[in-house]
């Protein structure tokens, strides 16, 4: 079972999951980015051979994350779905329908791509939000005044230990301004960051999370 | 005209050049108009090409039947080297006109240019020079039964070179459909000598009911004086104890370059090739003008004009890599130097005939070695060459990546009847044990991309046509898979050319990651700037910096082939009980004697094996001298025994001579005595936990995820069109690991690892080896000569039975301490 991590950020009681999704619990809002709907029947449609079960795989995680924490509000923080409208985003649609809390969807680069067939009735869209001290957005943000969560980067970090020993993981990036949550969706990759600029790091492993720094 | 007057018509030809056809062209020019399959064993420089396209021209002029030309595609000549079909092209062309016949010769691979390539298409040569991935495009191209069925002959040349490897299983692929379409064809390998001669002609023409009855395998026999001689520094002290460039050996060096006509300097990486390059230039400038180099990143055009060169006798010195291995003739060659060793014997006699081609010359091959232990292996080569020594190449078995892959080709031509091809795939060597289930399993990989139907599916690829025939109808897909036809898999590849224009060469994508935009490097023998990364092509300018880097290319690392393991603890034990026997021995004299004073060096009866801690942690070494490649498995092994006594992470490290495990941990060696962990029992079961704990497969399963089709990696300004189809072997390997792990691709990583990389048979004879050698535990106060090119490694392979939530906090530690 999935231990999600205690972290208190400007004076709000978060946890961080594994599956990596981040839970407000004042304001009773679960954040997530990058699932990329779609990505999988996407490549299977071109004929690459994606393992064809792991489309219900983001279905099956938001399912337990909805049940854990049952959350009012559900923010997807950009990148929602990979491409242009498939199978998969009916599969999502039936999934938003069963939901009591409110969806909603700060857009992403990737959701440009067809705008138009994203429910927008279960599924308000902006391009940012600002909740309480947060400014809930895509991309990295630099605000003056609110403290940025955003996605976009597939935050990952590579750790050395001694002895030659190494490894990579997907990772929850804390900066003095800002966090940026890692890809929640099933078939993606990372980009590495250096541990030096984070303020904090918590590093998935498996069911668990560890703080790095 | 019968066979005796067309032959009349060869030899006439022959005398009028001064020349006499060879006993072992005579035999191959008969075997071929008999309509005889085969192999002929002949090196490079030995008249090979015509022995067998003087029979190609014969039949052809008996086709013709007094007609100066004839129509279609009549042979293909298979070449594993793109740079090699010019060379085949003129003397193809040569003897055709000497013969007075129009016979038409292209070239189609890689470099041909588009509009060339159409005509082709619309009009083919009568003999077409290609190589393995160019043959399958072409099985790839719209009515290819139709174009190829008037095949005459495929002649696969330095099948030596292509058996072995994933391209060997191409061409095996390609034999067996060929034979089908084309009911004349005779199939020609042409080898240099390697063990098993007999096993490549078996695997090159299949098992289908009349070929191999009619086959002839044809020796050349051509005795070949070789001379080796190693190069001992002059000043022992100075010898390091790692691998490196060898450059303190320049001097004699260029001594031997100045006293022959044109002397090769082969090197075994490009970036060794560049170092010496500029250090020939910064230390003799005498040969400026005189001196090239030659390797597989720079320009065709400067590669072409190099060999061309020195067949001229324009050049004094080139240095090269295993570019220059292959192909046709230097005569004005008199030396080859070998820097740093050669991992194998085949390879070291291959340089070696490179020199002295005119009759009864003598080939002089020179090895530099370039660090102490090397000195061992130039005394095994010498023994190597003396007892004529040459290792087998093992042949692939059940590459369901390539299998995979040409399925996808025959769809997006034709269109395939499965039964049909299932019966000429059962006939090659590579799948003569495929099963029926494995095959349905590929089947449904390419229509269905799963195994069962998932409702609303939308995988496309491969479609079943109601006359039972598989096709590719996308024409994204049909595309995608041309461009994506082969089974090398390169890392990314940048051009480098400079802002003002004018092309060098390609630089792996990883390299010039690493440098920023002023930083500067040598390339193509210049000292170039950095100014900017655009479009998938790095701007370069001239630099004047002092310390520029030189280009490193990732390359696989070469393991020594077992014969030469063999030979190699011969002379350990010849250096422990007479080190004065021989120059290179006394050249080993300060080494040997720091290594007894540290340590000790083992006798063929005892197994070494050193402990000591170090900053990085605690070492053990052990050191069974059996090659690289069976050292990571046995590394690997031992790791994973050793884990499963306690919860530990190690990182691993190995080279010919020996291995390393690495811990932040202490491990008491004396266990490894204790608890039999180097026991030849359970080696199969224990081997197969380790490959999954160390990662090995993962990186295997690379290429097979390129071959297979799993990754799309287009050419670099298509990539940027399919970003979003970007994904990367290491997703999949992910998911197939947790979602599907019956998968035959992802299985495949694992079995090819055992059978190829780790080299499971040698692994156990290597085992029982050591069973009966006594273990000698050396605790070391500082690294022995012997660890120390090990302990410096730093590509390292990692094992651990820790959880990785452990593993993750005890680094913390060590990153906060």
């Amino acid at each position: 079972m999935e231990q999600p991590l205690s972290f208190i950020l400007m004076d709000q009681q978060m946890y961080l999951h594994p599956f990596g999704a981040l839970y407000w619990v004042e304001e009773k809002v679960l954040m997530l980015a990058d699932v990329h709907i779609g990505k999988v029947a996407h490549f299977r449609r071109e004929g690459l051979a994606v393992p064809a079960g792991l489309r219900h795989l983001n279905i099956q995680r938001l399912d337990k994350l909805v049940a854990q924490f049952q959350p009012e509000r559900i923010v997807f923080l950009g990148d929602l779905f990979h491409s242009k409208k498939n199978s998969e985003w009916e599969d999502f649609k039936v999934w938003l329908q069963r939901q009591s809390a409110e969806c909603m969807l700060i857009l992403g680069n990737h959701d440009r791509h067809d705008k138009k067939a994203i429910p927008q009735d279960l599924l308000a869209c902006y391009y940012s939000k600002d909740m309480g001290p947060f400014r809930l957005s895509h991309h990295p943000e630099d605000t003056q005044e609110l403290f940025n969560i955003c996605g976009h980067i597939h935050p990952g970090i590579m750790l050395r230990g001694r002895g030659g020993l190494s490894l990579k993981a997907a990772c929850f990036a804390v900066y003095e301004r800002q966090m940026i949550l890692p890809a929640f969706g099933a078939f993606t990759g990372t980009h590495q960051l250096g541990i030096k600029d984070c303020k904090h790091l918590f590093v998935i492993a498996e069911e668990e999370l560890v703080q790095v720094k | 005209m019968d066979k005796e007057q067309s032959i009349q018509i060869a030899k006439d030809w022959f005398e009028a050049k001064g020349w006499k056809p060879a006993p072992f062209q005579r035999k191959a020019w008969d075997a071929y108009l008999k309509g005889k399959h085969g192999l002929l064993n002949a090196p490079t420089g030995s008249g090979k090409t015509l022995a067998m396209w003087t029979p190609i021209v014969l039949q052809l002029m008996r086709e013709a039947k007094g007609e100066k030309s004839i129509k279609g595609l009549k042979a293909l000549w298979i070449t594993p080297l793109k740079s090699l079909s010019n060379e085949i092209k003129i003397a193809t062309e040569h003897f055709a006109e000497g013969m007075g016949m129009e016979i038409t010769v292209g070239v189609r691979n890689g470099d041909t240019p588009t509009a060339e390539r159409a005509r082709q298409l619309r009009r083919f040569p009568n003999l077409l020079i290609t190589t393995p991935e160019s043959l399958h495009l072409l099985l790839a191209s719209k009515d290819y039964q139709k174009k190829m069925k008037g095949l005459n002959a495929l002649i696969v040349d330095e099948w030596h070179e292509l058996m072995g490897t994933k391209r060997g299983v191409q061409i095996e692929l390609a034999t067996s459909r060929l034979l089908t379409v084309a009911p004349s064809l005779r199939v020609w390998g042409i080898s240099a000598t390697i063990g098993n001669l007999e096993e490549a002609m078996a695997v090159l023409l299949g098992n289908r009911a009349g070929v191999q009855e009619k086959a002839l395998l044809i020796r050349a026999n051509k005795k070949k004086k070789i001379k080796v001689q190693s190069i001992t520094p002059q000043k022992m002290e100075a010898f390091p104890w790692r691998g490196h460039l060898g450059l303190h050996q320049i001097d004699q060096v260029a001594a031997i370059a100045r006293n022959s006509k044109t002397t090769l300097i082969f090197t075994n990486t490009r970036s060794q090739c560049e170092s010496w390059y500029q250090a020939m230039v910064d230390m003799y400038p005498e040969f400026l003008g005189l001196m090239a180099m030659h390797h597989g990143s720079i320009q065709k055009e400067l590669r072409l004009w190099v060999e061309n060169a020195i067949r001229e006798e324009k050049l004094k010195l080139v240095i090269c890599t295993s570019s220059l291995d292959l192909g046709v003739d230097f005569a004005p060659v008199e030396s080859i130097v070998q820097i740093g060793s050669p991992k194998g014997v085949a390879r070291f006699l291959q340089r070696a005939g490179r020199s002295g081609h005119a009759p009864g010359q003598t080939s002089r091959i020179f090895f530099v070695p370039t660090y102490s232990l090397e000195l061992l292996e130039a005394r095994a080569l010498q023994t190597a060459v003396e007892r004529k020594i040459v290792e087998d190449r093992v042949p692939y078995q059940l590459s369901f990546d390539v299998l995979a892959q040409y399925l996808v080709t025959l769809a997006v031509s034709d269109g395939f009847i499965p039964d049909d091809i299932l019966e000429e795939v059962l006939q090659t060597h590579a799948y003569q044990y495929l099963d029926l289930n494995e095959w349905q399993w590929l089947l449904n990989y390419i229509t269905k991309g799963s195994q069962s139907m998932e409702a609303y599916d939308e995988f496309r690829k491969v479609e079943i046509l109601e006359d039972g025939r598989y096709k590719v109808n996308s024409r994204r897909v049909a595309m995608r898979h041309r461009m994506q036809i082969g089974t090398i898999v390169g890392d990314g590849e940048l051009k480098v050319k400079f802002i003002k224009g004018g092309y060098l060469g390609s630089v792996e994508e990883w390299f010039l990651s690493k440098l920023k935009p002023g930083d500067s490097f040598i390339f193509a023998g210049r000292n170039l700037e950095l100014v900017r990364i655009k479009d998938m092509v790095a701007q370069v300018k001239l630099s004047k910096a002092k310390k520029p880097r030189v280009v490193s290319w990732m390359g696989g690392r070469m393991t020594l082939t077992a014969q030469l393991g063999d030979l190699l603890r011969e002379e350990v034990q010849r250096l422990k009980t007479d080190p004065n026997s021989c120059r290179e021995f006394k050249a080993l004299g300060p080494f040997l004697e720091r290594q007894e004073s540290l340590s000790v060096l083992p006798d063929a009866s005892e197994l070494l094996i050193e402990q000591f801690e170090s900053k990085e942690g605690f070492h053990i070494l052990v050191y069974p001298f059996e090659g690289r490649n069976v050292h990571e498995a046995l590394c690997s092994l031992l790791a994973f025994r050793m884990s499963r006594l306690v919860s530990i992470s190690f990182s691993l490290a190995f080279n010919d001579y020996g291995f390393e495990i690495l811990s932040d941990q202490y491990f008491d060696p004396e266990i490894i005595v204790n608890e039999k962990l180097l026991s030849v029992e359970n080696v199969h079961t224990d081997l197969v936990e380790s490959v999954n704990a160390a990662e090995t497969a993962r990186r295997t399963f690379r290429d097979i995820a390129v071959i297979s089709g799993l990754v799309y990696t287009g050419p670099p300004d298509q990539r940027k069109k399919d970003k979003h189809l970007q994904s990367s072997s290491q997703m999949f390997f992910g998911v197939f690991e947790e979602y599907e792990p019956d998968n035959l691709l992802y299985n495949q990583a694992y079995s090819e690892v055992y059978a190829y990389q780790f080299q499971q048979e040698r692994l156990a004879s290597a085992l029982q080896r050591i069973e009966g050698q006594n273990i000698l535990i050396q605790r070391c106060r500082r690294p022995s000569p012997l660890s120390f090119p090990i302990i410096t490694d730093r590509l390292r392979a990692k094992l651990s039975s820790e959880k990785l939530s452990d593993r993750i906090k005890r680094m913390i530690t060590a990153y906060t301490a």
